[in-house]
C-alpha cells in the first residue's frame, strides 16, 4: 500500500513527463491544463495498482499516455478547475525567448504527425530504447524500428518544407 | 530544424522543465481532490436531468392515455414512451463505452485500438439517436396535442400545410449536418484503426 506522501513525492520527481505528453497532445492551454489535471488524477487513482516491476517512470508514461488517447473523445464540458495556467507557463519562464521559439516549433513539427505516432516519438526522445517504447507502447519491437523509420522520414519532409 | 538538432533541442527542454519544481503537496492534493469533484458532477447533473424528463414524460403519457382515442394517436403516445425508456439507456451505455479504456491495464496501442472502435460506435449510436429524438419530438407533439389541448393534428390540415414543409426542411438541414460530423469522426477512427495494423 503506496502513502500519499510516496505519490506526491514520485510526482513530484517525474512532473516533467506530464507536462511533455500534455503538450503534445493538446491543442491550447485550457485543453492541457484539463489533461494535466486529468493525468495526475488518474496516476493517483492507479497508483496502488503498481508494483515496482518497472521503474516509476515507465509506469507514469503508460497512464499518461492512455489519459492522453481516453481524453481525446470527452466532450468539452469542463466543472471548476485548479488554476495551474501559470504553472504551465512558468515551466519555460528561465528558458531564453530564441528558445522557447525553437521549442514551439519543435511541438509544432511532432504535432502534425499521426496519433499514434506522437507517442511513440514523445517516448524515442525521451531517450527510451526500443524495448521501453514496446514495453509500454505494446507494439514489438521490430514494429518500433519499422514506425520509427517511417517518422523520422515523415519530420524530415515536414522539416524540409 | 535537422532531427539530431531536434533530439538536442528536446534534451535541454527536459533538463530545464525537470530542474524546475512547480508541484507543490497542496497542488497535487488539490489536483486530485477537484477532479474526483467534478466527475461526480459531470456524470450525475447532464445525465440524471435527461432521464427524469423522460420518464415524467413516460409517467404524463401512460397516466393520460386514455385521452388518445384514434388508433394513430395511440401509436404515437406508444412509441414516444418505448423510446423515452430506451434513450436513456443507450445514452448510459455509450457513456459506459467511452470509459472502456483501463488506463493503468492497457498499453497505448490497446487504448488507441478501444479508442477508435469507442468512437465509431459511439457517433453511429450518436447518428441513430438523432433520427430516433427527431421522430419522437414529432411523435409527442402529436400526442401531447390531444393530451393537452384536446388536437387531433392529422384533422388541422391548414397547419399541416406549412408544419410538414418546414418539418422536412428541419430535419433536412440536421441531417446534413449530422452525416457531416458522423463521416469526419468516423474516416478519422479509421485512420487510427488502419495505421494500427500497419
Amino acid at each position: 500500500m503506496h502513502t500519499k506522501k510516496e505519490f506526491i513525492q514520485d510526482i513530484k520527481e517525474n512532473e516533467g513527463i506530464i507536462y511533455k505528453v500534455t503538450r503534445i497532445y493538446s491543442n491550447n492551454t485550457e485543453d492541457q491544463n484539463d489533461l494535466y489535471q486529468e493525468i495526475v488524477y488518474q496516476l493517483w487513482k492507479s497508483y496502488n495498482s503498481f508494483k515496482g516491476n518497472s521503474k516509476i517512470s515507465t509506469w507514469m508514461y503508460r497512464i499518461a499516455l492512455n489519459t492522453a488517447i481516453s481524453n481525446l473523445k470527452k466532450e468539452k464540458r469542463r466543472g471548476s478547475q485548479v488554476s495551474i495556467d501559470n504553472l504551465l507557463l512558468n515551466q519555460m519562464n528561465e528558458v531564453d525567448t530564441v528558445m522557447v521559439e525553437r521549442i514551439t516549433l519543435l511541438y509544432a513539427h511532432i504535432k502534425e504527425l499521426s496519433i499514434v505516432e506522437r507517442g511513440i516519438i514523445l517516448l524515442h526522445l525521451e531517450g527510451k530504447n526500443y524495448d521501453e517504447i514496446a514495453t509500454i507502447t505494446g507494439f514489438t519491437t521490430t514494429n518500433i524500428g519499422t514506425r520509427l523509420a517511417r517518422i523520422k522520414q515523415k519530420l524530415k519532409t515536414q522539416i524540409k518544407k | 530544424m535537422e532531427l539530431e538538432e531536434m533530439k538536442s533541442l528536446w534534451n535541454d527542454m527536459s533538463q530545464k522543465v525537470d530542474q524546475q519544481k512547480v508541484l507543490t503537496d497542496k497542488l497535487i492534493i488539490d489536483l486530485t481532490q477537484e477532479r474526483y469533484e467534478n466527475k461526480l458532477r459531470h456524470i450525475s447533473i447532464p445525465e440524471t436531468i435527461a432521464a427524469l424528463i423522460c420518464f415524467a414524460v413516460v409517467i404524463y403519457l401512460i397516466s393520460n392515455f386514455g385521452l388518445l382515442d384514434v388508433w394513430y394517436l395511440q401509436l404515437s403516445g406508444a412509441i414516444t414512451i418505448i423510446s423515452c425508456l430506451i434513450l436513456p439507456i443507450l445514452s448510459l451505455k455509450s457513456i459506459q463505452q467511452m470509459k472502456a479504456i483501463n488506463i493503468s491495464k492497457n498499453t497505448y496501442k490497446e487504448s488507441l485500438t478501444k479508442y477508435a472502435k469507442g468512437e465509431t460506435r459511439f457517433m453511429l449510436l450518436q447518428k441513430i439517436s438523432f433520427y430516433v429524438s427527431f421522430l419522437v419530438l414529432i411523435l409527442s407533439v402529436i400526442a401531447f396535442s390531444k393530451i393537452m389541448k384536446g388536437i387531433d393534428v392529422f384533422t388541422v390540415t391548414e397547419k399541416l400545410n406549412w408544419l410538414v414543409p418546414s418539418g422536412i426542411g428541419v430535419l433536412y438541414i440536421f441531417t446534413q449536418w449530422v452525416l457531416k460530423k458522423y463521416k469526419k469522426a468516423t474516416t478519422s477512427a479509421n485512420n487510427i484503426l488502419k495505421e494500427l495494423e500497419l
